[in-house]
């Protein structure tokens, strides 16, 4: 790694590249277009190889995991496989529930604070909103198993809430926080100033500029955040697994211990029972599927506000 | 900035939401940092030899020695990233400068939403899928090789969750994460140069090699520092994957384990002084993973002064 000083020498890069250009020129024609098609080839098998297990994936999840989804898949509660009846796995509406309850708790908790944060960041250069940015981008990157300590300590142990959705959401509300922080400032950033100015210069009052002007020109970008979010959320086991205590009832209480699509993976997918490791491919491809479809909407929804714009 | 800000936000019930919500989130993460601290000063406070040098965990009495996951933290996130560098930057050189421009982008979306599928999915199917098929043909395979037994371990008693199982779905997990990067950071390496190199006689691979990669190397850092942070704080594929022995383990193919796997794996079961012992894994994990953070961001940041003056 180079210092700092080298950066004030731009013609530095320069001298490197007629330096590496003599060299070039010095080689055999020959041996160099050997050389270059030999690592261009390496390059595709690197892609290859970067292709080869990421598809398999995917299709080996479709193949396992379509044919365990049936109706009650989706709308029954789990039952424990016996001697008796080996295949009575249940289905996981549970998980399902659970899931859906948990990231919509952690939104109500999240969003409206991270894109309130996000506007002060963007709106104001301050001692605070810099050192804010720098702890919102750390953040953003922290394992999400230390959100499942900060969660169990805090929730479950201090606040004595005791394993519970409203301690998972708190933990994907934490997860989710800096993610929409970061999102909405850049949001808000991207909004020409001519409009604030233009604003401004009709005699509206600056929260007013804000709410009616900046926002409004901001919400593609604000909401997009948002989704990709809940999406990351929604896959995420290690929060959950210190916090909700898991459990085999339909329950949209806060208070109560529910269970989650991530969860139900990691519990099963050791089960003793065939069975239930087979069920647990349908689960992945649930959740997958749910990923997916959250993250490409919020993809489409993006592009489709730009050429709007343009 | 600052002339412009004291005209858009000036002291308003407005300002004071925008602070307030400020607070709230500087709060949170204080909160989150403290939170875990607080709860492993007992450990810090009377064993702190122990988790640093110690080399068994007996719950629930202890003592807990952490040497076992510091280890396999190390082991099966620099072997990852070994594998995801190597291949993600053959990968990001054939997607920029191999595939027409058409397909270019859909490749690039669908590696982007790779890397949304959750983790707990690349776990279950390096269980379910990887693992039997490393215990029937790849370690067989492995242990003709000279110095097998000292690098895999004794032939005939390796398992098929081990701490190389845990790397190569780790490696597999964090390639799209860095592909996406670096990607990025290869195709905005100005053209002019490609050209200007190209026109001198210089063959594809001497491009890339003269041109693109040092052009682009403090970004590749980034996206490398990047990666690692990744790896390092992946809890739940690691969990099912590795085999969740807290023995040091320098044999490959024989059971490991990593800090956040480890916290996931007994959490459950965990009382008192255990749990202390386990916030006190976590602080580490904490460290690592926002030194990284920090380092590559840094990185980044140093990379758009570079092309700033390209």
């Amino acid at each position: 790694m180079t210092d700092m000083t080298e950066l004030e020498k731009p013609l530095e890069v320069g001298q490197e590249m007629r330096d590496e250009i003599r060299r070039i020129s010095n080689h055999s024609r020959k041996r160099r277009a050997t050389t270059s098609r030999i690592m261009i080839t390496l390059c595709a098998v690197a892609l290859a190889i970067t292709a080869v297990p990421l598809l398999l994936l995917i299709f080996q999840l479709l193949q396992k995991g379509l044919p365990v989804i049936d109706k009650t898949f989706f709308t029954t509660v789990p039952s424990t496989p016996s001697l008796i009846a080996p295949n009575a796995t249940g289905g996981v509406s549970n998980a399902i529930v659970g899931s859906i309850a948990l990231s919509l708790y952690a939104s109500v908790l999240a969003i409206p604070l991270g894109v309130i944060v996000g506007v002060y960041l963007a709106e104001t250069e301050s001692k605070l909103a810099s050192s804010l940015r720098v702890i919102a981008q750390t953040m953003a990157g922290a394992p999400s198993i230390l959100m499942g300590l900060f969660a169990f300590s805090f929730v479950v142990h201090d606040l004595n809430v005791g394993f519970s959705a409203i301690a998972g959401s708190f933990a994907l509300a934490v997860l989710m926080l800096p993610v929409i922080v970061i999102s909405t400032e850049i949001a808000v950033r991207g909004v020409p100033n001519t409009l604030r100015e233009a604003g401004l210069a009709l005699g509206a009052k600056s929260h007013t500029v804000s709410l009616r002007v900046v926002l409004p020109a901001a919400v593609s970008g604000i909401v997009t955040g948002a989704i990709l979010a809940i999406s990351r959320a929604v896959g995420e086991t290690a929060p959950v697994l210190l916090t909700i205590g898991g459990g085999f009832i339909n329950s949209w209480q806060p208070l109560n211990p529910v269970s989650a699509l991530p969860l139900t993976i990691f519990e099963n997918a050791k089960s003793e029972w065939p069975s239930q490791r087979a069920q647990v491919w349908g689960v992945a491809l649930v959740l997958v599927a749910f990923v997916f479809v959250l993250s490409l909407s919020a993809r489409i929804w993006a592009s489709r506000k730009q050429q709007v714009k343009s | 900035m600052a002339e412009i800000d004291s005209v858009t936000v000036e002291r308003s019930w407005y300002r004071y939401v925008l602070i307030a919500a400020a607070i709230v989130f500087a709060a949170v993460s204080v909160g989150f940092v403290g939170t875990i601290l607080w709860s492993s000063l007992p450990t810090w406070l009377h064993h702190a030899g122990t988790l640093l040098g110690g080399k068994g965990w007996v719950s629930p009495g202890g003592p807990f020695g952490g040497l076992a996951m510091i280890v396999g933290t190390l082991e099966t996130s620099l072997i990852a990233l070994a594998l995801a560098v190597v291949v993600g930057l053959g990968t990001s050189i054939a997607i920029v400068y191999l595939i027409p421009k058409r397909l270019r982008n859909i490749v690039a979306t669908f590696v982007e939403l790779l890397a949304a599928v959750p983790s707990i999915v690349y776990g279950l199917w390096g269980l379910l899928v990887l693992a039997p098929w490393m215990e029937s043909t790849v370690n067989p395979w492995l242990n003709k090789w000279p110095f097998a037994k000292e690098i895999f371990g004794s032939p005939g008693q390796e398992f098929g969750t081990s701490l190389l199982l845990a790397s190569i779905v780790l490696g597999i997990m964090i390639l799209p994460t860095f592909v996406a990067i670096s990607r990025e950071v290869i195709s905005v390496v100005p053209q002019d140069l490609v050209e200007a190199s190209l026109s001198l006689g210089a063959t594809r691979w001497q491009v890339i090699r003269g041109v693109v990669l040092p052009t682009a190397k403090i970004g590749l850092f980034g996206a490398t520092f990047l990666a690692l942070a990744r790896a390092t704080g992946e809890t739940v594929a690691v969990a099912l994957v590795a085999g969740g022995v807290a023995n040091v383990q320098f044999h490959l193919l024989y059971p490991g384990t990593s800090i956040a796997a480890w916290i996931a794996l007994t959490f459950g079961e965990a009382q008192n002084n255990e749990i202390a012992a386990l916030m006190a894994l976590g602080v580490l994990l904490m460290l690592l993973n926002f030194g990284l953070s920090l380092v590559s961001r840094w990185l980044v940041r140093r990379q758009r002064l570079v092309l700033a003056r390209v």
